[in-house]
């Protein structure tokens, strides 16, 4: 049974999403199958997986026949992405505060610690 | 009673006391870990008093027998429930009440996964967002943010001066360092000047510290050419003045630890990204 838990739930619906978003049409399981590389998913489970992004509204599907049924992707990669940044910030009540800005800006107060530690520094280089 | 006493008014003036290393003198704009670390240092020692003191206020309940006075024993029950209330206070904060931040890449109209950095274990992602330079969220998943508008319009070098910061954040646990500023100033009167000051100066000085770590990582020239960009992008009087600061730095010869004519590279998965 080695390599039937090799991915977990979360990875093998990224590389169906992925398979789906490559594709210029809408995918059946088994042609979502010929995209995997070793450990190989059975059939079964990427049904599953499909009826769970479903379930998300991650795809949705289009039956041509009872038998015949296919995937297309309901939203596009970087919305998917966009949705997976804000659930996790979301969920992590330990980010607040927790934001640092490359182009934060500082108090005055600061501001003037700063011109007064440069202006003392430059003055006692020019000095020595 | 007395020794308790004078321990948990100990305790207690290390919370003010924790800010001098902060506010006295201007040495912290060069020495910022140092600083940072002087009032860490301070603000545990406080802590641990504290701790001590409701330890012993209850080892003393506990133990002085059915002979205790009751105003004594109500004394001793006092200490203990004023030392677990400083220490409730805090860990209710360190759970995190209130609302979490939000990053712009909410409002952003897309957001698009790019990489990963492997060291810090940071999702970089970039958003499209002209009000965004770059910014970093600490936590569990760190994340980088990029806007694409700084993408386009630094130079490799510059942006990886830009990112190297970010990066040196996220290293520095700056967020975490940030939080503990919040549990440190609820603890100070609301109103009081030595709060704000508090607060304040900790932003500043993980500001300088993330600026020094990414000046060793990828030279101060690459990080001082990327806050000038930032503020041709985003002008910010904030970051003109930290370009001034690495330039006096390295003219008068005192860089930080660790620099080198030939700046070490950034992370792989970093260069990949940026170096186009």
């Amino acid at each position: 049974m080695a390599g039937v838990r090799a991915r977990s739930n979360g990875a093998l619906e990224a590389l169906v999403m992925r398979a789906l978003w490559q594709a210029d049409q809408a995918l059946g399981a088994r042609a979502i199958l010929t995209t995997f590389e070793d450990p190989i998913p059975a059939y079964t489970t990427i049904l599953t997986v499909l009826s769970r992004l479903e379930e998300k509204g991650m795809v949705e599907r289009e039956a041509l026949s009872p038998r015949k049924v296919r995937f297309r992707p309901r939203i596009s990669s970087a919305e998917a992405h966009a949705r997976d940044m804000v659930e996790s910030l979301e969920e992590a009540e330990d980010r607040r505060g927790a934001l640092l800005a490359f182009a934060d800006t500082l108090s005055s107060e600061d501001m003037e610690l700063m011109r007064g530690a440069i202006a003392a520094r430059r003055v006692r280089g020019g000095s020595s | 009673m007395i020794a308790l006493l004078l321990v948990l008014a100990l305790s207690l003036a290390c919370a003010p006391a924790s800010v001098l290393p902060l506010t006295v003198g201007r040495w912290q704009v060069w020495h910022p870990r140092l600083a940072l670390a002087l009032w860490l240092g301070i603000g545990l020692l406080g802590l641990a008093l504290a701790g001590l003191t409701v330890l012993s206020a209850g080892l003393l309940v506990a133990f002085s027998g059915p002979a205790v006075g009751i105003a004594r024993a109500l004394v001793l029950v006092s200490l203990a429930w004023l030392g677990l209330g400083g220490i409730g206070v805090l860990a209710s904060l360190a759970l995190g009440s209130g609302n979490a931040s939000h990053s712009t890449a909410h409002k952003a109209a897309t957001t698009l996964r790019i990489d990963v950095d492997h060291e810090t274990g940071a999702v970089l992602y970039e958003v499209d967002d002209p009000a965004v330079i770059a910014h970093a969220i600490g936590g569990r998943h760190p994340e980088i943010v990029v806007s694409r508008q700084a993408r386009s319009a630094l130079t490799p070098a510059e942006l990886r001066g830009v990112i190297a910061h970010e990066v040196a954040h996220l290293r520095g646990r700056h967020g975490a360092v940030r939080r503990l500023c919040g549990w440190h100033a609820s603890c100070l009167p609301r109103r009081s000047g030595l709060r704000r000051l508090l607060v304040t100066r900790v932003h500043l000085l993980t500001e300088l510290a993330a600026d020094d770590a990414a000046a060793r990582a990828v030279g101060p020239e690459r990080l001082h050419a990327g806050l000038r960009a930032a503020h041709v992008l985003l002008p910010s009087p904030a970051l003109l003045v930290r370009a001034e600061r690495l330039a006096t730095r390295s003219a008068s010869g005192a860089a930080a630890p660790g620099v080198t004519s030939a700046p070490a590279p950034l992370p792989e998965p970093v260069r990949n990204v940026y170096t186009k």
